[in-house]
């Protein structure tokens, strides 16, 4: 069964009121996209209570810039991941060294594969593949995380990472690419 | 067409069951195993199945507006009252306030990924510290240690994931925070609030044991005992959680997860409920004194069987089922712990009468069962075997199927959880030898579910072994 928001609390109404300082209008939104933010920030730090101060912060601090909140077509919720992006980012460099000595699972890059037979042979073990996404670089990251993760279309991707549709779907056949290789062992 | 416009296009009609892999593959038989292979990423690619705590979500909500960062504090209590505030916790408080002031915002955030040993450590535990002295209500502070205990938890897997040694002093801080919950939870008078918690600690300590007994698997030697002890404490918490959650009484009994007693007094008896002289009861024959219910006592005659824990010589009723016509002979379940100057045995700290030869078989620690089988009104032994390293389960009331994922939900404490038993063998319990498909499931809703041989990956449990027990 689907719903609507009522008008007067229509994203880009919300939004903009929340602009204007409404508490109220924020903590709307905040009720809509905490639990998408949560899931995308859990996925990346594998921790409960990391998810917590890292979902809190980041809406937190999306109230404190929500002036310089730039309306894109894209939904609210992909400008909220991405600042819990950036706080991830920064929680990892923090313990760089974790990340850094972590290797567990030791990935076998492409060419090294002698046997064509065994190219459609991928792990698909769920915490494998967590780990091979949590390698991939800048925009390859995002729009894997946005696309598989946080369920936003590749339109939506598009108007959030202001690239092409086409660009996002490069963007998303050369990640692929890069996690087959990743995930490719022995 | 692009080969990245083919990949996407083939990855939106299978999300969307339009089209297969396979379906897939054969329209574009040129693009082959890149093509399978990219796709069989793309579907294992999703969210783990995680929501926030309620409890998290109104916290949140509550600090969205706060100035500094990180906010996770309630300020709710009025300056002056810091004066009254014990020196115990002043003391870290005091330590933590200070680093606030010289280091400021950023250290207190580097120190949150930081691990028993680190140089910021003490200025992790110090904010915690914090965070508990300002918290009034014990609700809130039960939550806050049991996020704390969660932490530490994480902290072990972290520990030895370094390949660094986890301490004894781990142990009692995982314990203390264990042990402030229940304290905690026994002073709050929000009984809402309170099972809140208890829920969420039963689903914590269950995952929580799976997860560390896979950590033990690849611990360092010197580590394993101490990460076992910390399971234990997991196993206890679970216990504890689950009696508490059905009878808040027992808190009232200060339970400590260090209490390895505990461990011993879990115990359950079905029978005829015979006689009720006030708080004692006898249930076939077995006379079981001090019973702590929450719920209507049932009607004599009635079959009854109970779940229970033995603390303190009081006996505190986790569930209870009630039938009105059973042929079902008596029977006990729980731990030898001797025999009794009366020459009954101590099962759990219930006195039972088994017959001698059976008796002799016993040695304490032993987990038995026993039913009655003779008209002496004795119990014989059907069942023992040593306690051995304790198996974690969940046992619980079974919601939901999902044929196509290979789950079920179960129902427990209140709380529900999606298991993975794809490749588990499913047994009726009155009848092991007979087995079923997930398929079959779905007309066992609303029965008691017991999965044992847990396994977690990513944020799912597994399960390789479930038994389906009696409806309701």
């Amino acid at each position: 069964m689907e719903f609507s928001i009522p008008a007067h609390e229509s994203e880009d109404y919300l939004v903009q009121q929340a602009i204007k300082r409404d508490r109220a209008a924020f903590t709307v939104l905040y009720e809509f996209c905490v639990d998408r933010v949560y899931r995308d920030v859990y996925y990346r730090v594998s921790s409960h209570a990391d998810a917590e101060d890292i979902t809190q912060e980041a809406f937190v601090k999306a109230w404190q810039s929500i002036d310089r909140y730039k309306r894109t077509g894209a939904p609210f919720v992909s400008w909220i991941i991405t600042i819990a992006g950036n706080l991830v980012i920064d929680h990892y460099r923090k313990q760089a060294k974790v990340i850094v000595t972590d290797e567990i699972y030791e990935f076998k890059p492409a060419e090294q594969v002698q046997d064509p037979a065994r190219e459609a042979e991928v792990n698909v073990d769920n915490a494998i593949i967590k780990e091979a996404v949590l390698k991939l670089k800048g925009d390859k990251q995002r729009v894997i995380l946005m696309h598989f993760i946080d369920g936003l279309t590749y339109e939506e991707i598009a108007r959030a990472l202001n690239k092409s549709e086409g660009a996002v779907r490069v963007i998303q056949y050369r990640a692929l690419g890069e996690l087959r290789s990743f995930l490719k062992r022995d | 067409m692009k080969k990245e416009e083919i990949l996407a296009n083939c990855i939106e009609e299978i999300r969307s069951g339009k089209s297969t892999i396979e379906g897939c593959i054969m329209r574009y038989p040129h693009l082959g195993n890149e093509l399978r292979s990219f796709l069989e990423i793309a579907a294992s690619l999703k969210p783990d199945e995680v929501t926030p705590s309620p409890q998290f979500k109104e916290h949140a909500k509550i600090h969205l507006f706060d100035e500094a960062r990180p906010a996770p504090v309630k300020v709710s209590q009025p300056m002056w009252k810091w004066y009254r505030t014990p020196s115990r916790i002043l003391a870290p408080v005091s330590i933590a306030m200070l680093i606030l002031v010289i280091a400021g915002g950023s250290t207190v955030y580097a120190a949150q990924s930081s691990l028993p040993g680190d140089t910021l450590y003490p200025v992790k535990t110090g904010v915690e510290n914090l965070q508990l002295a300002i918290t009034t209500s014990p609700a809130t502070k039960a939550d806050l240690h049991l996020k704390f205990t969660q932490r530490r938890i994480d902290e072990v897997q972290q520990a030895v994931k370094l390949n660094r040694n986890v301490s004894a002093e781990t142990l009692a801080k995982v314990q203390e925070q264990f042990d402030n919950t229940l304290e905690a939870l026994g002073n709050s008078s929000n009984t809402k609030a309170s099972n809140n918690t208890l829920s969420h600690l039963s689903v914590a300590t269950l995952n929580q044991q799976v997860e560390l007994e896979q950590t033990l698997a690849g611990a360092p030697l010197q580590s394993q005992p101490v990460i076992q002890q910390i399971i234990d404490e997991t196993r206890r918490g679970n216990t504890i959680a689950q009696v508490a959650y059905s009878n808040h009484d027992f808190l009232q009994q200060k339970p400590s997860v260090a209490d390895k007693k505990l461990d011993a007094g879990q115990f359950s008896i079905e029978g005829t409920l015979i006689s009720v002289d006030g708080k004692t009861w006898n249930v076939g024959g077995t006379i079981i004194e001090s019973i702590h219910l929450s719920g209507e006592t049932p009607a004599i005659g009635n079959h009854v069987k109970l779940q229970g824990l033995v603390k303190d010589n009081k006996t505190f009723i986790s569930k209870i089922e009630v039938s009105e016509n059973s042929t079902e002979p008596t029977k006990v379940e729980g731990q030898f712990g001797g025999t009794n100057q009366n020459g009954t045995a101590d099962i759990s700290g219930i006195p039972v009468k088994i017959s001698n030869n059976s008796s002799a078989q016993l040695k304490p620690g032993d987990k038995v069962q026993l039913q009655s089988g003779t008209d002496d009104g004795k119990l014989d032994i059907t069942n023992k075997q040593d306690v051995g390293t304790q198996r974690t389960t969940i046992e619980g009331v079974l919601t939901a199927v999902d044929v196509g994922k290979g789950t079920i939900t179960v129902k427990m404490t209140g709380s529900e959880i999606t298991v993975n038993i794809s490749h588990a063998k499913i047994e009726s319990k009155n009848n092991r030898h007979q087995t079923y498909l997930i398929s079959d499931l779905s007309r066992s809703i609303g029965r008691d579910v017991n999965l044992e041989s847990l396994t977690k990956q990513g944020n799912l449990l597994y399960s390789d072994t479930v038994i389906i027990g009696a409806g309701h």
